[in-house]
């Protein structure tokens, strides 16, 4: 019998959240199976994945999405209106996200909802692997001090935050 | 050629002040223009690629965003780099700062009208053609000891 690959979740993100994590699976490979959890309305992110795992046997097992908790649009009412209705929603697909979910790992470097997945699955003592976004330098984002205490690795990527996060390690840029 | 890029939001300012040097410097420029309203008549534009490290490679000067994703690729790339604040979003300033500081980049951070960047803009196109740029050197990522730990934490 083949023995399966372990599964790993990963929450993508967009812009360059996306981007240094898409870097990560490049360097992982198939070595894994993946659960991804896009993010609403970012396409390209999602057809540049999904055409790159068909070209390596990389295996999806599952793919959620996830909208974003805060968007800014052009238009101030929409934005007020949508701060209601967004994280309402979040909060729904992540129960949804967790509940479906074989994997035992979380991967991400995303912001956002990725907390509401992130403390649900510690309630399901999934392990939680949180990479501070690359775009900090000096000042650590609300989103990795949220998930600093409930992370078994959390992962530096300026050493510079090494005074924020103690306990994080730095392994170079992705 | 000058390739403007906004990543993955919008930046209506900077399409706006592209829009009005491009038809005074008759130059060639193309654009990324993302989700933004305003669309531009002296550029050539597009809001969205999955290739867009062809647009990168193909060009001499990148004008882009302050987003980490565009950032780190062009400097990789060892391109010449004009990087503008997103006044929209939340975006960080530390990646941008940090750059400008280390002579990789020259950063925009402040502007208060569409004027006021073309002008900001135009002296940056004057600097960054003389101007040293000091090459970005990148600290890769320890994949094996990546694995190592996730081995150890599925285990």
């Amino acid at each position: 019998m083949i023995k399966s690959k372990p599964c790993i979740l990963v929450v993508l993100g967009s812009g360059g959240h996306f981007e240094q994590i898409f870097r990560l699976i490049k360097l992982l490979k198939n070595n894994y199976d993946y659960e991804f959890v896009f993010t609403k309305g970012d396409k390209v992110a999602e057809e540049k994945l999904k055409k790159f795992c068909k070209l390596n046997n990389i295996n999806i097992v599952n793919s959620f999405t996830i909208n974003k908790v805060r968007i800014i649009y052009n238009s101030r009412f929409r934005t007020i209106l949508n701060s209601f209705y967004n994280p309402l929603l979040a909060v729904f697909k992540s129960i949804y996200i967790v509940l479906k979910s074989h994997s035992n790992l979380y991967l991400s470097s995303s912001s956002g909802s990725v907390v509401l997945i992130y403390y649900l699955g510690k309630l399901f003592s999934k392990k939680l692997v949180y990479i501070e976004c690359w775009s900090r330098v000096w000042n650590p984002s609300l989103t990795g001090r949220l998930l600093y205490p409930i992370s078994n690795l959390f992962i530096l990527q300026w050493p510079t935050l090494k005074k924020y996060y103690p306990k994080a390690i730095d392994l170079g840029r992705l | 050629m000058i390739f403007v890029s906004v990543g993955s939001t919008y930046n209506d300012y900077l399409i706006k002040a592209i829009d009005i040097i491009a038809k005074r410097d008759n130059e060639k420029i193309v654009a990324q223009i993302g989700y933004g309203e305003y669309i531009p008549k002296n550029v050539d534009w597009f809001r969205y690629s999955t290739n867009i490290d062809q647009y990168y490679k193909n060009s001499n000067i990148i004008i882009c965003s302050d987003g980490a994703g565009t950032l780190y690729r062009c400097l990789e790339l060892g391109k010449k780099i004009i990087s503008v604040r997103i006044a929209a979003t939340q975006g960080v300033k530390d990646l941008g700062r940090k750059l400008e500081q280390d002579g990789n980049i020259i950063y925009i951070e402040k502007y208060n009208s569409v004027n006021d960047l073309v002008n900001l803009i135009s002296k940056s196109l004057i600097d960054i053609k003389s101007k040293k740029i000091k090459k970005y050197v990148k600290i890769d990522f320890d994949i094996l000891k990546f694995n190592k730990y996730i081995s150890n934490l599925i285990r």
